[in-house]
């Protein structure tokens, strides 16, 4: 919606659609008394301020909308890994079999735990990228509606 | 373009850009209904609690209404508290910082001292309807009442507005 002040002329049309026909006489003169004059309200400073003023509120909702994405995304995220920790644990015991005869249970005990952490840390990395990822989105976001 | 109402749910999920772009777009109808509101007084104040309002209240914001007179009704609500507070009437047309262009600077003074010569909920019904063109419906909505109180505060006003510029046509 762009607003501007309307004209004498538009403000007669205005105000004679709304009058009875026996004062419409009165219009002209009405619409020349109530014409619009540029009032002294500098919009654009107040403007400005306003944005600086809702700043802080704005920003506390943009942390609160970013922890529900977040949320959101590593619940999403969640729901196939216990069949993906199943599975690696079926690999794992697969594995472990094997090594075991051609190695001394401590050594193979060790490789299994070397494998568990491995996968432990491929999973934790690969939730953590969720926030780093939305983070830098906002991050993106702002940096381009700041330019 | 963006719609107001697909800019509101921006804001309501923090995004500056969107504030911006909505706060430019109603900047001069807002603080020019403010202005007439109060015949002057107190605007940049009540511009920015209106703001500050908006804001606060962006989540009840139902996206199927339009959004200006959302924003409209927030800044009556807003100049009536005013009124309500203050309990006095708009600052005299001598002390108002009016600046006339392309009209001379009696004819702006009129036009204040007109207004303010009117009760508030008629005036609030004059400037929407005659320097916003909002329709009835709209109008209704802003102001929190019924269609055909908007049509008889408008007649009243209208019949008021009438008699004073026969008074200063005779006095002049």
């Amino acid at each position: 919606m762009t607003y501007r002040e309307p004209t004498e002329r538009e403000l007669r049309r205005r105000l004679t659609r709304d009058l009875e026909e026996a004062t419409q006489p009165g219009a002209e003169r009405l619409a020349r008394m109530l014409a619009p004059t540029t009032l002294a309200v500098d919009d654009v400073t107040m403007a400005r301020r306003v944005v600086a003023a809702l700043r802080p509120e704005l920003a506390r909702r943009a942390a609160v909308d970013l922890r529900r994405q977040v949320l959101v995304r590593v619940v999403v995220a969640a729901v196939p890994l216990p069949f993906v920790i199943a599975y690696a644990g079926y690999v794992l015991r697969a594995l472990y079999a094997p090594v075991a005869v051609m190695l001394s249970p401590d050594v193979a005990g060790y490789v299994a735990a070397v494998h568990i952490m491995l996968l432990t840390l491929l999973f934790g990395a690969t939730y953590a990228v969720i926030p780093m990822m939305l983070a830098r989105r906002a991050y993106d976001g702002a940096v381009t509606s700041t330019a | 373009m963006e719609s107001d109402e697909e800019l509101a749910g921006r804001v309501a999920r923090g995004d500056e850009s969107a504030v911006e772009e909505l706060v430019g777009r109603y900047s001069l109808s807002l603080a020019h209904l403010i202005d007439r509101h109060t015949g002057g007084n107190d605007v940049e104040d009540l511009y920015q609690e209106t703001w500050i309002r908006a804001l606060g209240a962006i989540d009840s914001f139902d996206k199927q209404r339009k959004f200006s007179s959302w924003i409209f009704r927030i800044a009556v609500n807003l100049c009536r508290d005013w009124y309500r507070r203050r309990q006095v009437r708009p600052q005299s047309t001598e002390d108002s910082e009016l600046v006339a262009t392309g009209h001379d600077r009696s004819a702006s003074l009129d036009a204040r001292s007109l207004l303010d010569r009117l009760p508030v909920e008629q005036r609030e019904a004059v400037v929407l309807r005659y320097y916003h063109d909002l329709s009835e419906a709209e109008m209704a909505e802003v102001m929190g009442v019924a269609q055909g109180t908007i049509k008889s505060r408008l007649h009243a006003a209208l019949v008021k507005l009438q008699t004073y510029t026969r008074e200063g046509g005779e006095n002049s």
